[in-house]
């Protein structure tokens, strides 16, 4: 009897070995591939990233020292990473107003009832199927070139030296191209969101004498209230990482006055070598758009409620 | 009144139209130019070409060394596509299917890591896998890091629309003797197709386009990609501005034709890409 309920136990232990090995192997064969990829490339360089900012690694010599926090002491006191930025923080609010404003008002247009919803739609979304660099050098020769040569023909001053050796105009320019880019991609979030108005609401206040204005101030901005928080975290975490225009259009250019966070970082890793000071910024840069992603889910949160 | 809202409508198209055409102007003036001398394009560039001379398009095209950039970026662009679809989809379903611990765990930190800009893993990257595992120059190194970058968000879509498969059709394959593999690949992959399409036009577009992570890895001519062939030539190039315009245009063809064929995925891939959620 012992014997039997012994040889029970054992087997029911054998199954259940036999089914953890079980679930092993389909963790291995389904999860395996993408945890081992996403560990070696995303959180190793992540973890090992976070220690780097703390050695003085300029990527040649050998020696590497730890010297505590003194990167992160430097990139707080280092009055041109500083500089950096706030020239981001105006980049971006600048671009994420004008962006928005465009995108949205295109959507509006779009979505009056007017034919060929779908050749505007493709239209306006073009430039985000093109890569960055390139956007940026059609614009190098646009402000350099054609728009100098227009306005020396024209007589007119303001366009006829390039704006993107002006330290102001260039970035104002590097706004402009990032604001024609992201419009139409704005625009398509934001048709989506005015597509799902009900008709009907919008018949009952134009039966009811609202101006056209007046429907889309209260009756559609507050139903695409959600489209809205999308597009401006959307856009405010692009452009504080934008680096690809910023490259090719001015490259940080004239006298370092368009250098943002992204184009810095870069510089202070692989133009000065200074990997420490580089990564502390980045983890810098990571910690301004973890804020603003928590800042999204709390909005979108309460726009729940 | 139907007359005149007609009539308003035409107005507010046309109005929109030539906002369309004013955005368009740059694309506009850099065809043009690519058609005609520098000494031209400097003196009017918003004048028409006289006649469409392709000179301009043969230096750029020998300069920038185009056919083999344009098949070192497909080969990292299919290969990174094709792989993260196949194992980002399984991990996906698994993930909705199996709520053990450590998937609940790892899905977690998955969305987590979806935060964190590239600049974060740009020098980590760089000593990792060009310095410590010398493996720069390779498009398979490029494609790889590409497939990791683009993981966390592709397994949340895929686990996602999996959520949203109904479990009987996994059992009903399961009664007829089939493991959970062949249920995945014969059951539930073809279902998966719409979310499928979107994923793989964003992680294409993104890696097809992408310039600073490849520019960490490929440095020789012969492995250079589209963006970093045009880069190289712009950069190298200096005072002969029509063939480099014509570079331009070459680095925007491939991906233009792809989106006139299939615009209306794409645009849904990129959008549902990035407003995850």
């Amino acid at each position: 009897m012992k014997y039997f309920s012994n040889n029970k136990e054992a087997s029911v232990k054998h199954n259940r070995i036999k089914k953890n090995l079980n679930s092993i192997l389909l963790f291995l064969l389904f999860a395996g591939p993408v945890v081992f990829i996403w560990f070696s490339v995303v959180i190793i360089p992540f973890l090992y990233g976070i220690g780097i900012t703390f050695t003085d690694w300029n990527g040649l010599s050998i020696n590497v020292n730890f010297i505590g926090v003194s990167n992160y002491i430097e990139v707080f006191t280092d009055s041109v990473f500083f500089g950096a930025f706030l020239k981001t923080v105006l980049y971006v609010i600048f671009s994420v107003i004008i962006s928005n404003l465009t995108g949205f008002l295109l959507a509006l247009a779009v979505t009056s009832g007017i034919k060929g919803q779908g050749l505007f739609r493709t239209g306006f979304f073009t430039p985000n199927i093109i890569g960055g660099i390139i956007l940026g050098y059609i614009w190098n020769f646009i402000f350099s070139y054609a728009l100098t040569g227009l306005g020396k023909s024209l007589g007119i001053d303001f366009i006829s030296t390039s704006w993107l050796t002006d330290p102001h105009k260039a970035l104002a320019a590097l706004i402009i191209v990032t604001a024609w880019q992201m419009s139409g991609y704005l625009m398509v979030i934001y048709i989506a969101g005015l597509s799902s108005v009900p008709k009907e609401l919008l018949e009952a206040a134009s039966i009811d004498g609202a101006s056209r204005w007046a429907v889309v101030k209260k009756v559609k901005i507050p139903l695409i209230r959600n489209s809205i928080t999308i597009c401006v975290f959307l856009s405010i975490i692009r452009t504080f990482m934008s680096f690809d225009v910023n490259l090719s259009l001015t490259a940080g250019g004239p006298y370092k006055s368009t250098e943002l966070i992204a184009y810095k970082i870069y510089q202070t890793a692989f133009t000065k070598m200074d990997f420490g000071v580089g990564q502390a910024q980045a983890i810098v840069l990571f910690g301004i758009v973890t804020v603003i992603s928590l800042a999204q889910v709390y909005f979108t949160r309460k726009g729940r409620e | 009144m139907v007359e005149r809202s007609k009539k308003k409508q035409t107005t507010a198209f046309l109005l929109i139209l030539i906002v369309l055409l004013l955005f368009m102007v740059p694309f506009f003036v850099l065809v043009i130019n690519t058609f005609k001398t520098t000494a031209e394009f400097t003196k009017s560039p918003f004048s028409l070409p006289r006649s469409f001379r392709f000179d301009n398009y043969i230096t750029a095209i020998s300069k920038m060394n185009f056919f083999v950039a344009l098949k070192n970026t497909a080969i990292i662009t299919i290969s990174a596509t094709l792989f993260n679809t196949v194992i980002s989809s399984m991990t996906g379903y698994f993930f909705a299917r199996k709520k053990w611990k450590i998937n609940k765990l790892i899905f977690m930190l998955l969305l987590a890591s979806m935060v964190a800009p590239f600049q974060v893993y740009m020098i980590p990257l760089v000593k990792i896998y060009g310095g410590m595992l010398n493996l720069s120059n390779q498009l398979i190194t490029v494609a790889y890091v590409a497939v990791g970058l683009n993981i966390p968000f592709s397994v949340f879509l895929y686990n996602g629309f999996a959520e949203g498969i109904p479990e009987e059709l996994d059992e009903a394959a399961r009664i007829d003797g089939c493991g959970m593999l062949r249920t995945f690949f014969r059951i539930v992959f073809p279902l998966l197709k719409p979310i499928m399409i979107t994923v793989m036009v964003f992680v294409a577009l993104g890696v097809w386009n992408d310039y600073l992570m490849t520019s960490l890895f490929l440095t020789t001519t012969k492995t250079k990609t589209l963006a970093l062939a045009a880069f190289t030539f712009l950069t190298n190039h200096t005072a002969d501005y029509s063939p480099m315009m014509a570079g331009l245009v070459l680095g925007i063809l491939p991906v233009l034709i792809f989106y006139l064929l299939g615009q209306k995925y794409i645009i849904e891939g990129v959008i549902s890409g990035s407003v995850k959620g």
